[in-house]
């Protein structure tokens, strides 16, 4: 049996209304009732979606999944967002969204590193320059504290 | 009346207010297209400039840029599914289709015309209704609130789009996103781990940012596309001119969603954000073909155009009767009476009534002169629209993960709109409804505390002895119910018609 693409995010939205439901009895009695009122039809109704697509997945119904070339470019993503949280942690905000632009266009668009560092300097200036210096937002510097506080 | 409202044209054609306004509009538009950053923030900013100026002069400056925030995040809408802030969020459901169909050019002439119209109309209504509706303003009370929102929940079936089962799951998973924070009325934290950050709730423009703009970038570049365009747009000015006959067209979406604009302004505390959902889901509800709303229909495009630029005429009914503030940005315009020396409220309208008048005409006018910078710049705009993907999809995650940023000025906003992104792109993988969750968030915030508050100041009986109260939940039940009743009624005739 093939599973339904979907069952694998019903069963994650099973364990958020789960989690928030068990959650719920822990708040005090005057904050409780609308937690209740809303993660119980949550909890009951992702579990009749998550057996209606299991019975589709055994009645052999297209597995609605994502196909391989389409995920690979899903984990691309995945990877290039965890890779500019990672930098902006490390340079701070202007030079890690500036270096994320930059990278991002040079191994995806095929367009050459000039475009890129046209990239690259419109998010710097658009971070460092427009949010840090124009409208004196305190941007994160990162762990070394770099261009910003 | 019309003595002042005489005076009222010759203080907004003075040298100075017109160069002020047109400077309001300018910055205005510039501030607007950055996401994060709408029109409460653009008073914010200029408000500062105002100490020297006199009343119209500062108005005009003021007013003018918070009126061309309004366009300018519906280009941005409309053009790369990038909604600024969350008065824009109903703009992407048609206006970005329409990008797609290669109408962006058409798009932003819809826009601009609907913003014209919706705001004369809100503007119209201002000038007539502040001496008669300073009365109701009074009579809204946390029960009214609280209908409202149960009112704008409604929408979340007519919102599902192919399936209920999953439209439902979504409003809940929005409400269950307005849980997370301190509750206002009892004080205890839910679902906060801890984290400082989760103590003031999920910030709307990081979820609208975050869902949108980067869950459509996601979409796009993984499904290979090579624009945003999937047709060749075309990008002449006859273009621009189609899209501003549109609304006249369909001229009855312009004056329903600009009425249900104006009305949701006046009720304090209701905002933008809520305004252009309920006028989407309304003109849907009564469009003939309301299965094809959200794949580019240019009413759905009219209805939030004209509806949240129609709620600024709504938003100044409370501020100038009766000095409360109709949202966050008249909050800040509150405060700009108080620097130039005047004070809003019963008074206001009696010893400054030429200013009132000024006001007024100030918005109609900084509408018109946005529009028309719209209309002229919108065959150049609608090049983004043909950028390949694999340029603009590090542009806008730049551009959406600095809005999330400008929105709480927390960095952990950047990293909460990136999972936000795979959330949307998820969800609408699977058809997962992004507005009904986005309802369920911004209702749950309204009707939480306030069912709270009316049940302690009234008990349950507020539910059958406050009139506007009851009469909001009678209006709700007959949305929900209509068009089983209609379907009912069809199917019983249909019989009879066939034989």
């Amino acid at each position: 049996m093939r599973i339904h693409g979907e069952v694998y995010f019903n069963v994650l939205l099973l364990v958020v209304f789960g989690a928030a439901l068990i959650g719920a009895a822990s708040f005090p009695p005057a904050a409780q009732s609308f937690p209740y009122f809303v993660t119980v039809p949550g909890l009951a109704l992702s579990l009749w979606l998550t057996i209606q697509n299991l019975l589709k997945s055994r009645a052999g119904a297209p597995d609605n999944k994502v196909p391989p070339e389409q995920m690979r470019r899903v984990y691309i993503m995945v990877a290039s967002f965890a890779g500019m949280v990672a930098l902006i942690v490390l340079v701070g905000m202007p030079i890690g969204i500036a270096l994320f632009g930059f990278g991002f266009t040079y191994l995806n668009s095929k367009r050459g590193i000039w475009v890129s560092a046209g990239v690259m300097v419109f998010g710097f200036l658009l971070v460092w320059g427009l949010f840090g210096q124009v409208l004196h937002f305190m941007l994160y510097g990162g762990v070394f504290g770099i261009l910003g506080i | 009346m019309l003595h002042m409202l005489l005076q009222g044209l010759s203080m907004v054609l003075a040298p100075a207010a017109i160069w002020h306004l047109v400077l309001g509009v300018l910055l205005g538009l510039v501030i607007g297209v950055v996401p994060g950053l709408g029109g409460t923030q653009a008073l914010a900013i200029l408000i500062p400039f105002i100490y020297v100026m006199s009343p119209a002069v500062a108005f005009s400056f003021l007013l003018g840029a918070h009126v061309a925030t309004q366009y300018a995040g519906s280009i941005t809408s409309i053009l790369m599914n990038v909604p600024p802030s969350g008065t824009n969020i109903a703009t992407c459901w048609d206006g970005y289709p329409l990008s797609r169909q290669g109408r962006a050019v058409e798009a932003l002439g819809i826009g601009a015309t609907s913003n014209v119209l919706g705001a004369w109309i809100g503007a119209f209504i201002l000038l007539v209704s502040i001496p008669v509706l300073k009365g109701l303003v009074t009579l809204i009370q946390p029960p009214e609130l609280f209908m409202v929102s149960m009112l704008g929940l409604t929408l979340v079936a007519s919102l599902s789009g192919k399936s209920l089962i999953r439209g439902l799951i979504s409003g809940l998973l929005g409400l269950m996103l307005s849980l997370v924070g301190q509750d206002l009325v009892t004080g205890a934290e839910r679902y906060t781990f801890g984290i400082p950050y989760l103590f003031d709730g999920v910030d709307i423009v990081t979820l609208v940012v975050g869902m949108y703009a980067i869950g459509e970038m996601i979409r796009l570049f993984t499904r290979g596309e090579r624009s945003i365009a999937e047709v060749k747009p075309v990008l002449d000015y006859k273009q621009v001119g189609i899209g501003m006959l549109q609304p006249f067209r369909y001229w009855w979406a312009v004056v329903y969603a600009s009425l249900i604009g104006t009305l949701m302004g006046i009720v304090p505390g209701v905002g933008g954000t809520i305004s252009n959902i309920v006028s989407y889901g309304q003109v849907r509800n009564i469009s003939r073909n309301p299965e094809t709303f959200g794949t580019g229909r240019v009413e759905g495009l009219i209805a939030p155009e004209s509806s949240h630029i129609a709620k600024e005429g709504g938003q100044m009914i409370p501020t100038l009767a009766l000095g409360v503030p109709g949202g966050d940005a008249t909050a800040i315009l509150l405060s700009a009476f108080m620097i130039l020396g005047l004070q809003p409220g019963p008074t206001m309208i009696e010893q400054h009534a030429n200013l009132v008048y000024a006001i007024v005409l100030i918005i109609a006018f900084a509408s018109i002169l946005t529009s028309a910078i719209g209309l002229v710049s919108a065959r150049f705009l609608a090049v983004i629209t043909t950028v390949p993907v694999a340029i603009l999809t590090p542009v806008i995650i730049m551009f959406a993960s600095s809005g999330a940023f400008a929105s709480t000025t927390n960095v952990l906003s950047i990293v909460v709109a990136l999972g936000f992104g795979v959330l949307g792109y998820v969800m609408r993988r699977y058809q997962y409804s992004e507005p009904a969750l986005i309802i369920g968030l911004i209702l749950g915030k309204i009707a939480q505390p306030n069912l709270h508050l009316a049940v302690m100041l009234y008990g349950y009986q507020f539910l059958w002895t406050r009139p506007i109260s009851l009469g909001i939940g009678i209006a709700a039940l007959i949305i929900v119910f209509l068009p089983t009743i209609t379907k009912l009624v069809k199917n019983r005739r249909a019989p009879g018609v066939a034989s």
